[in-house]
């Protein structure tokens, strides 16, 4: 080793130390490429501008970006606007919790348990199966037309590519590290905790990428059916009283909520994952 | 220090392939591992070596025959015998410092005193620079060295040691043996180790042990007279090199008549 890698070891080790949290990161989100998709939205919003602008479609079908602009101040001020994210918020991170709940327990005991595979994946993939649209009206009999309905249709929907990952990660855990456990007297719940839950993080995150965005979908879909409140219920009203303004609101802050919840993860991931990053 | 024995009695030990061929790894192997000695174990590659190290090391029951740690059956891993494996089995998401320090973690050691002694660890096999660095910013000779590390941190009574040096190039596994010794030299715990460079069993040990192949059978021991602390030199002393030729022998003839059977 030259003494220039022995000092570019020196400063890698430094850095790769346990809270490696402060400058890493901070460099990784000023990184110019997360600069390329705003400049995209903001053509697209150039182009919508230029659209609503040219007179060619009547207000009804698309409304001018000023209009959106301008019921979003009114409905930020009367604080309406606030009260529907909470509520998508709310009925979105619920049924996320649940359903991850559900997922990763389920996931580990399939994963570990080789007869259940066998026994509980084909009711699995058959519950899976049944559009969650098409029995939300159902659901929301049964359970009730109030938050509680939604959160159980975005549990239904995130559920599964939770499960998926988990059972995915904890079946490709090393089998020489499971032995090295073994010879070094680890009790189940030790592997559990210093093995397999870091080992199928990578997967168990990339399902939560998926499943933060379905989420929002879920709860949204609740309300499209029936709510009083939420963004689902703003798109809702919006359409049937012929406001776009309103449409179009609702649906860019569901994508925004979308966006956040999987920057959210993936930030988490890039703390908990920065190992992979090590040395490469 | 107290006196601890392994031995293995009669152990033999069949396994089956994923194809459903029946394969006899190990046949009546007996060998006991007296205190504070080194033993190598050497063979030709297939020979069941890493076979009889996971029986030694409780991790498999041998489908006959018995281990015994100071006269009483060995049925699982222990604390006090340490197995160092084969290949790399650093956890990737810990850094060198907590990845030494997962078997005292284990045990139930607090953090701070593990870090403590795993620091001292690190410092004694010249790694203190990169405790927390993760295993992917090292090199071969490095994960092997954190791997020892991480073998003697329990201060165990035994320690199995199963080709460490394996996949490292001449030079670093020379330098490795000297600090192998060093360390054995300080702890003198009961040592086994498996390899299959004759030159290398014959530096470390004062015994080696020479097993056939398939099935897996010890044919010859091999008393290597010479005292501790060991020099280089060793290896052109007409005395090391006639050891290593009755070892060469021993593979050989036993490499000669299992090709005149097959």
């Amino acid at each position: 080793m030259t003494s220039l890698e022995i000092q570019f070891k020196r400063i890698n080790t430094k850095l790769s130390s346990t809270w490696r949290f402060g400058w890493q990161i901070i460099w990784r989100i000023l990184d110019w490429r997360l600069f390329i998709a705003p400049m995209i939205t903001y053509g697209i919003y150039r182009y919508w501008l230029h659209t609503a602008e040219s007179g060619r479609y009547p207000k009804f079908i698309l409304p001018h970006p000023d209009t959106v602009w301008l019921r979003f101040q009114e409905m930020y001020a009367d604080g309406s606007l606030l009260l529907h994210l909470k509520v998508t918020l709310r009925e979105s991170l619920s049924g996320l919790l649940i359903a991850s709940v559900i997922a990763l327990v389920l996931g580990y005991v399939i994963a570990r348990i080789r007869i259940l595979n066998y026994i509980l994946i084909p009711y699995l993939i058959f519950l899976q199966a049944i559009p969650v649209v098409a029995i939300a009206p159902i659901i929301i009999i049964w359970v009730g037309p109030d938050i509680k309905s939604k959160i159980v249709i975005a549990a239904l929907i995130t559920w599964f590519p939770l499960m998926v990952s988990t059972i995915v990660g904890i079946r490709n855990v090393s089998p020489q590290l499971r032995e090295m456990m073994r010879a070094n007297v680890a009790n189940p719940l030790q592997v559990f905790w210093h093995l397999e839950l870091p080992s199928a993080m990578p997967e168990i995150l990339g399902g939560f990428k998926i499943a933060v965005t379905l989420s929002v979908i879920g709860a949204a879909v609740g309300e499209f059916i029936s709510s009083r409140e939420g963004l689902g219920y703003l798109i809702v009203v919006g359409r049937s009283i012929s406001d776009p303004a309103s449409v179009f609101l609702g649906v860019i802050i569901l994508t925004a909520i979308s966006l956040t919840l999987y920057i959210i993860v993936a930030v988490i991931e890039l703390f908990l994952l920065r190992w992979k990053r090590a040395g490469s | 220090m107290s006196q601890f024995v392994l031995a293995v009695e009669n152990v033999s030990h069949t396994y089956t392939t994923t194809d459903g061929q029946v394969v006899k790894a190990l046949h009546e192997v007996t060998l006991c591992l007296s205190p504070k000695t080194f033993t190598c174990l050497v063979g030709a590659s297939g020979s069941g070596k890493t076979t009889l190290l996971r029986i030694m090391a409780g991790l498999i029951r041998p489908k006959s025959g018995q281990v015994l740690l100071n006269g009483k059956p060995l049925r699982q891993p222990q604390r006090r015998i340490s197995l160092v494996f084969q290949r790399d089995t650093l956890l990737p998401w810990r850094t060198v410092r907590q990845n030494v320090a997962l078997p005292l973690q284990l045990a139930g050691v607090d953090r701070k005193k593990r870090f403590m002694q795993a620091d001292q660890l690190l410092d004694l096999m010249g790694l203190s620079e990169f405790a927390n660095a993760f295993p992917t910013e090292l090199s071969g000779g490095m994960i092997q060295r954190v791997n020892i590390a991480r073998g003697l941190i329990t201060q165990p009574d035994i320690l199995l040691l199963d080709e460490p040096f394996g996949a490292l190039d001449a030079l670093t596994r020379e330098q490795l043996w000297r600090e192998l010794l060093l360390i054995w030299g300080r702890t003198h715990a009961t040592v086994l180790m498996v390899t299959h460079d004759i030159r290398e069993a014959i530096f470390l040990s004062q015994r080696v042990m020479v097993m056939s192949t398939r099935p897996g059978h010890i044919v010859k021991e091999v008393e290597v007279p010479f005292d501790y602390p060991r020099h280089f030199d060793l290896l052109t002393d007409p005395i090391f090199i006639q050891k290593e030729a009755q070892v060469r022998e021993a593979i050989l003839a036993d490499r000669l008549s299992s090709s005149r059977l097959g």
